[in-house]
This record gives C-alpha cells, structure tokens and sequence, in this order.
C-alpha cells in the first residue's frame, strides 16, 4: 500500500499539489486524469526522481530506506542515452543492478530483432518496450508504469497485460501502479481505476 | 508565356533565397550570442592576445605560399588550415544547409535550388577562403608563376567546404590520409603536396562508413562515455583541432623568438586549460540529460564524478603531448594549469549558460 501525505509540487508559478492527500490501498492501480494533472509527476516523485515541495510517501506503512530497489519505473520522462543500441542500454542496466538478462520480457515483446539499433532509430512503440523491459527486469516490488499501452501493438499489449498479471505472484507486498488514457483492458485485468 | 514562366520562376526563386538568407541570419545571430558568452571566458583568460592571433593566421597564410625553404612544413601548414577551415564550417553547417527546415525547403523550391543557395551561403561563410582571395588578388603575374600551388590550395578550400556539408565521413579520411602524407620525411615539390591532398579526399569520396558503435559494449560508466565521444566525436575534433593549432603556433613563434619560449609556454598552458576544460560544458550537459536513468541505476554519484574525467584526462593527454613535443616541461606550470584546469570545469559545469553554447 502506498500513502500520499500532505503532498505539495509546484512547478514555477504552476501549482500541482497542493496539501494532496491519497491512499492506494489496492494491488493493482490505474490513475486516469486529464492531461497536466500531475500523473506522470506523481510516478516521478514516489520513485524518487522528482522532489517535492514537502509531503511524505509511505511504502507499506514505511518510508523505505532504498527507494531505488524497492521501485521499478518505466516513463517517457526519463532520457534514455539515444546513441546507444537498445541491447547496450539494457547490458548497462543488467550490469549496474546485477539483474539477469530479461531473455523472456525481450523475446516476449518480439523486442530481439531491435536489440541491435539506436535508441533514437527504434519507432515509439518499440522506445516504449525498451523503457517497460528496463523496469520489468527489476522485479521490484513496486513497479510504476506511465502510459504503459500508448504506441504499443495489440499482442504486445496482451503480453504486458499477461506479464501484469503474474508480477505480484511473489511479492505479497507489492503494487503495480500505472496512469492510463484508455484503461479498459488493464480494468479487465484487475486493476482498480481511479482519479487523482 | 516562357518569358511569364521564367519571371515567375524567379520570382518563386528569389523568394525561396530571402527565407533561406533570414533563416541563415538568424542561426548565425544566435551562433553568436551563444559564441559571446564563450568569448567572456575567452577574452579574461586571452583577452589581450586576440589581435595577435589574428596576425599569427596571416603569418601562416604567408607561410603556404612562400614554400621555397621547406615545402614540408609549408603542406603541414596548409593540412592544418584546412583542418581548421573545416571546424569553423561544421560549427556553421546547420546555419548554412538551413538543417532543421531542410525537409520544409524540400516541400517548396526545387531541389537544385536547395543546392545552389548551400553553396552561395557556403562561399560567404568561408572567411578562410575569402582570406586566401584576398591574398591572391594582391599578388602579381610573376608571383603567381612562383606559386603554383596557392591555387590548387584555394581549390581544396571551396571543395572541402562542399565535402563537409554533404560528405563529412570524407573528410575525416581524407585529412587522416593527408596527415600521413605530410608526415613522411620526402621531399617532393609544394605543388605535388597539394595535388596529393586533392587526390587523397577524392579518393575518401569512396571509403564506406564504419560504424564500430553496436559492437562496443557497454557494462560501465566508462563504456557510456567511450560511446559517447565515439557518437560525438565533433566535441573532440574541434578541441583537438584547436590544440593543433596552438601547437603549431607555438612551434611557428618559439622559431622567430626563441627569447620569449617562457611567455609562450604561459601562453600555451593558457589555451590547453581553455580547449581542455570546455569540454565540460558538453559533459554537463549529457549529465543533466541521463541523470534521472543513472539515478534508476543507482549510479548517481558515480556519474556525476564520470562527467568531469573527460575534460581532466583531455588536459593531461594535451599537457603530456605538448612536453614531449617540445621537450618544453616546467612542473610549476604544469601544477598550475592543472589546478587551473579544475578550476575551470568547475564553473563550467556551474554556468549553464555557457553551456548552451557548446550543444
């Protein structure tokens, strides 16, 4: 369960939160709200990318003393280095987190094809499997996915949803949370909608 | 009804070349305000030495075309303001080619014509070339007879200034094989130096592309930087580029007044520190670019130490080429600039600003 309390983030003038109070008690979260709520801010913020002006994020009662292997994030919003290939940027990721190469998510994703090309050459929806395999390799227990589905084909979203399916399998205190535009599938999948 | 179509055909043209000169303008306008915050940098660590640097490229003109003493070094010399030609253009190119529109210029005016006004705009920012006209027109009948050569020279400035708007990978062989060529103890004619030179980037004209990035890999910080200077290697060729030159104008000077080698050598360690650390200002900002994915991998810290590597290993390569060369190695000084050095990577990665410029 994650606890938002007293949340306060502003942008310049721009304010986002403001003394922003919210619980998600459920396993399986999808947050719809309009463009420029502050969706995507929010994800940033619970995976300690983002700062915030003041407020406090509870993971399972605690404020966890590594956030960074307690949450699995895959957004736009962070840069990935467009001059490598897909498979150096994921050998970086695997090297530096002591993960195992996510043979299955990539060939999963029909993803093996791409390894080879630049960041920057990979089609949106292609960039948008590179950022899900980088956060699913994780196996964190909480895993934040922003806009999962945009620019995804129809099997790979079937596969996301499959992979979503079985994630907190083994991690009885985790949480998937993700925003989405068009929510009905992952609903379908027991995810619990709902707004900011 | 030709003479209608000819007047409307120019019409669309000479409209099709004010855009371009307004587009070209305004890059150049912000090239220079960009150019101006290094300039301050420039002008407090150099400030009273840039009406001799100016001096010193004419001095070096001069030297091309008087070869009657040692053609060799008179090739050298020519290799290396073509070098430096084709750094000041790659900084102009997007101005020039108008780059982040050339789609939309696709859309409305001929392709020809794209080409045409390219070669226009080219031609006015060649200030080297123009420099070497300038140079021609004033000799005689009987000097150009001498000199033979000077021509072939501003041959290969229009044509390398082609090479580095449509075909950069050329020019990169081309000035690698070049290099080999002037470094060989032969001696042959001033002439045949430059004729070699314009049949060497003709001949790069052919070489494929190598593209080593895939097969690097890429399990440390120290392979992310690899490929990134590798990726953009332009950071490293105008830097490197520059330091050339400020080696062989040491060389040029310390010839004619072998007296003032110690103000020369401050002088030297002073544009070593400026070249070296600006580097930083591309560093910092792949830094603030990648931050956030470095942070999901837990290596903050590490990165954010990685980003000033560069600019330091850059200075001490410099310093350590520049002692070997001139067996010039004063550990004062050498303290000093690296000291210097730090402290400039320091308020480079301070001063975004700055830092703009570089991008």
């Amino acid at each position: 369960m994650i606890e938002v309390i007293g949340l306060n983030k502003q942008f310049s003038d721009n304010v986002i939160y403001r003394d922003y109070n919210k619980v998600f008690s459920s396993q399986k979260v999808c947050i719809d709200a309009p463009n420029g709520q502050g969706k995507t801010t929010l994800l940033m913020m619970l995976a300690g990318l983002e700062k915030p002006q003041s407020g406090t994020f509870l993971f399972a009662g605690k404020i966890p003393k590594e956030l960074g292997k307690q949450v699995a994030i895959a957004t736009d919003r962070i840069a990935l280095p467009e001059f490598l290939t897909a498979q150096q940027i994921m050998h970086l990721s695997v090297n530096t987190l002591g993960c195992p190469w996510p043979d299955a998510i990539i060939s999963g994703f029909n993803f093996s094809e791409f390894l080879n090309t630049r960041f920057d050459a990979l089609s949106s929806g292609n960039q948008k499997k590179c950022q899900l395999i980088l956060a699913l390799m994780r196996k964190a227990p909480y895993l934040l996915l922003d806009e999962p589905s945009a620019a995804l084909d129809q099997a790979s979203i079937q596969y996301l949803l499959s992979l979503l399916d079985a994630y907190l399998a083994d991690k009885p205190n985790g949480q998937i949370i993700i925003t989405c535009h068009e929510p009905a599938p992952f609903v379908e999948h027991g995810f619990e909608c709902i707004s900011l | 009804m030709n003479i209608a179509f000819s007047k409307h055909l120019l019409t669309q043209y000479r409209v099709f070349m004010g855009y371009r000169y307004l587009a070209y303008q305004l890059e150049l306008k912000q090239l220079l305000l960009q150019l101006k915050s290094f300039g301050l940098l420039f002008l407090v660590v150099l400030g009273s030495s840039v009406l001799g640097l100016i001096l010193l490229l004419f001095l070096g003109l001069g030297k091309i075309i008087d070869s009657s003493a040692a053609s060799q070094y008179s090739a050298q010399m020519a290799l290396f303001y073509l070098l430096l030609q084709s750094v000041m253009l790659s900084a102009m190119k997007s101005a020039i080619k108008n780059s982040y529109q050339r789609l939309f210029q696709r859309t409305i005016a001929r392709s020809v014509w794209l080409y045409l006004i390219d070669i226009k705009l080219l031609t006015l920012s060649n200030a080297w070339l123009i420099a070497s006209v300038l140079i021609a027109l004033d000799l005689s009948l009987s000097q150009w007879v001498e000199v033979p050569h000077f021509i072939v020279f501003m041959l290969l400035q229009f044509s390398l200034g082609i090479l580095c708007l449509y075909k950069p990978s050329a020019l990169g062989y081309g000035f690698l094989f070049s290099a080999i060529l002037v470094c060989v103890p032969i001696h042959i004619q001033s002439l045949t130096y430059h004729m070699g030179f314009a049949l060497l980037f003709a001949l790069s004209l052919f070489v494929p592309v190598v593209n080593i990035n895939g097969r690097i890999a890429v399990s440390s910080l120290f392979g992310f930087w690899c490929c990134y200077l590798l990726n953009h290697s332009w950071v490293l060729v105008w830097r490197v580029s520059l330091l050339l030159s400020v080696f062989m104008a040491y060389a040029t000077l310390i010839n004619e007044r072998a007296d003032l080698v110690p103000i020369f050598a401050v002088l030297a360690m002073a544009f070593i520190v400026l070249f070296s650390s600006s580097l930083q200002f591309d560093c910092g900002r792949v830094y603030e670019q990648y931050r956030l994915f470095f942070k999901t991998c837990e290596q903050e810290r590490a990165f954010y130490i990685s980003q000033f590597l560069s600019s330091i290993l850059l200075f001490l390569v410099a310093t350590i080429s520049y002692s070997v060369i001139f067996g010039y190695t004063h550990i004062v000084l050498f303290v000093i600039g690296n000291m210097w050095c730090v402290l400039q990577v320091y308020l480079a990665q301070k001063n975004q600003r700055i830092m703009r410029w570089f991008g």
